[in-house]
């Protein structure tokens, strides 16, 4: 494929001239190349291309296949979206780190080898903890050092998995992969990547900490793209299948206790992409549809929720549900679209998660799971009583407590409309999505059976909000998650080496001191004699005996010539007698 | 919460009450009249969706507030 443009290498390359520009011309260079990311990844077509030889290898930077495809152009749609959303901000790191931390994504879904992969990989950690620095708080700095440390953690571990895997079988294709020995530690990259618990915690650890708008980001690319490399490495994983499923519990049980907002939509993505997890443990192509799709859903209505959330928090500057109520008077924007994204999450009929979410729990049925399915059922309920009612009850209705709300800037609001739209198109068009699927569709998602048994389910944890409202009532609290095993872990390890140090200190050092060094000033008297008797003696001896010869030389050059001539001619006379009695 | 409050909040879960009968008798009526031809799993059982979505929220819920809350969550912190 000769004229295809990467799309990422686009946006990346793009970055770097960011800071170039100012004001407007600055803003049109940014929706003009990630729109042109967009078209690259709508228009691009399929094939194999970017193949570079490195060393011995060969690194394939643009494998564009329907999978490939389908997450090149939800990611780009994102990015499009994002920096809509971003526009009004003037930091040009933030947008240059955006758009590589999207580039970078989008450079892990087109490689087409595990080298390739790791490169991206590696470069989307990086980048996307600038997102969470960039609010320059102390625990925003705070946590992005701990994001850091686990991703490069997780990247060590694909790298090795990675260098078995080549040593055993002699590829660096990215292909299925689940027999192959180094196939362990690539799933364990992959699945800290995908927030899969107890490797979750810094998704909800990092994600409230980061920018406003670089939460938008930070929703749509790590865990995709990691769900991305699941479904191409390690489709029909038997133990990805209740990962998934304990991950979908998971995710939204947590989020019942939240009070952060964005914290609590950040329990969600984990919550979700346990469905995609689940999906891609199935393995069936119904399954894996089901993952892209939800994958591609969730994307843009998460990326509107943290939109909506954003704008709350830029406008009033309040993250939490305790400290919030009454906006859906000053706000009734955001709070309709914001309500969007909440029953696409929810999967009400008539939007995206109505149809994505449906083929996943389709796909445990026809599988005859019926454990799995009731447990994606009961968070598909759960995610309804935080989501959809929870955060947007004592959000934008409760008590007022005085806070003075507006809509956001208009950018924001732009592309939380669009956001939006798309959510209601493709829950409305579902021919839309399947279009873009890895295989072929024929699902039916809208039967007079599903439709009504879905609005059973919604209503009736409506209820369940009805009676419990006051118990979900949020309080300003801590909730401990896996993270603490870490922040506990690293707590241990300063005590430890501080204890240690101290160890060292008075044993080690201290006995050294005493055992040693008082024994060396005990010597010092004689050494310091020694030094000034043989030391400066002999220093003393050959300065005077210098001394003395340069004063006898001095006598001798008394400026008359025929005195040296003599002197020259004994001195020659002395080495000719010399050379004679050896020879 | 004054008159008003507490009768709008009356009102709201009369309305929500009245749609779950309502859905109920349609899960029903078009069960026994042959009409639901759903995807595979339980959810071909008969109020199948209202029995998931009161146990299903109702046992996060639970899960949260009863078990989890009392051991994971401390007042105030860096959360909070």
């Amino acid at each position: 494929m000769p004229e295809w443009i990467h799309p990422g290498l686009l946006l990346i390359g793009g970055a770097l001239l960011v800071p170039a520009f100012r004001g407007t011309t600055r803003r049109a260079w940014l929706v003009a190349l990630t729109a042109g990311a967009l078209a690259a990844a709508l228009f691009g077509g399929e094939g194999t291309g970017g193949a570079v030889a490195f060393l011995d290898l060969q690194l394939i930077f643009g494998r564009a296949d329907r999978l490939a495809n389908a997450f090149g152009i939800v990611f780009t749609l994102m990015a499009l979206l994002g920096i809509i959303y971003s526009l009004h901000e003037e930091d040009a790191t933030g947008h240059q780190a955006a758009l590589v931390y999207a580039g970078s994504a989008l450079g892990a879904v087109y490689a087409g080898d595990l080298v390739t992969l790791f490169l991206f990989w590696e470069l989307m950690a990086v980048s996307s903890v600038v997102l969470i620095w960039g609010k320059r708080e102390p625990a925003s700095l705070a946590a992005g050092y701990r994001y850091l440390l686990l991703h490069v953690a997780g990247g060590a571990s694909l790298l090795a998995g990675i260098a078995v895997h080549y040593k055993a079988t002699g590829s660096l294709a990215f292909e299925a992969m689940a027999g192959s020995p180094g196939a362990g530690l690539i799933l364990a990259g992959f699945l800290l990547n995908a927030a899969v618990p107890p490797l979750s915690a810094w998704l909800t650890d990092a994600y409230p900490e980061a920018t406003v708008t670089g939460a938008v980001f930070l929703s749509a690319f790590t865990t995709k793209t990691a769900v991305y490399a699941l479904v191409r490495g390690f489709p029909g994983t038997e133990l990805l299948v209740w990962m998934g499923a304990v991950m979908a519990l998971y995710g939204v049980v947590f989020a019942t206790l939240q009070n952060d907002a964005r914290r609590l939509l950040a329990y969600h993505i984990v919550s979700q992409v346990g469905y995609m997890v689940c999906g891609v443990g199935l393995g069936t192509e119904l399954a894996l549809n089901g993952s892209v799709a939800h994958a591609f859903a969730h994307i843009l209505y998460k990326g509107l929720l943290f939109m909506g959330a954003g704008a709350v928090l830029h406008v009033t500057g309040k993250r939490l549900l305790s400290d919030m109520g009454g906006l859906h008077r000053t706000m009734p924007l955001t709070f309709i679209l914001y309500m969007v994204g909440a029953l696409s999450i929810s999967a009400w009929p008539l939007t995206s998660g109505f149809i994505s979410k449906s083929i996943i729990t389709a796909a445990a049925g026809e599988e005859h799971r019926t454990a799995v399915f009731l447990m994606l059922t009961a968070a598909s309920a759960g995610t309804f009583l935080s989501v959809g009612l929870k955060l947007p009850w004592f959000m934008f209705f409760g008590e007022g407590r005085g806070i003075v709300g507006r809509e956001p800037p208009r950018n924001m609001r732009t592309a939380m409309v669009m956001a939006a739209l798309l959510c209601i198109l493709i829950g409305v068009v579902p021919a839309s999505l399947y279009d873009i699927l890895p295989y072929g569709m024929t699902f039916h998602p809208y039967t007079v059976q599903h439709v009504v048994s879905s609005l059973e389910l919604l209503l009736g944890a409506a209820a369940v909000f009805l009676l419990l409202r006051r118990a979900l009532t949020p309080h300003r609290s801590l909730t401990l998650d896996t993270d603490w095993l870490y922040r506990a872990g690293g707590g241990l390890v300063m005590s430890l080496a501080r204890g240690l140090g101290r160890f060292v200190e008075e044993k080690v050092v201290g006995t050294a001191h005493e055992s040693i060094l008082s024994g060396i000033l005990r010597l010092a008297p004689a050494v310091s004699a020694a030094n000034r008797w043989v030391i400066d003696g002999a220093v003393d001896g050959v300065a005077r005996g210098t001394g003395a010869i340069g004063l006898g030389l001095r006598r001798l050059q008394d400026g008359h010539l025929h005195r040296y001539l003599w002197i020259m001619a004994a001195g020659l006379g002395l080495m000719l007698l010399a050379a004679g009695r050896y020879f | 919460m004054n008159a008003t409050q507490g009768k709008t909040r009356g009102g709201r879960a009369r309305w929500l009450y009245g749609a779950l009968v309502l859905l109920a008798a349609i899960d029903l009526a078009a069960r026994s009249a042959g009409m639901m031809h759903g995807h595979a799993g339980p959810e071909n059982l008969p109020l199948f969706g209202l029995a998931a979505g009161v146990a299903g929220a109702g046992l996060v819920a639970g899960v949260a507030k009863l078990i989890l809350a009392p051991l994971l969550t401390r007042e105030e912190g860096p959360h909070a």
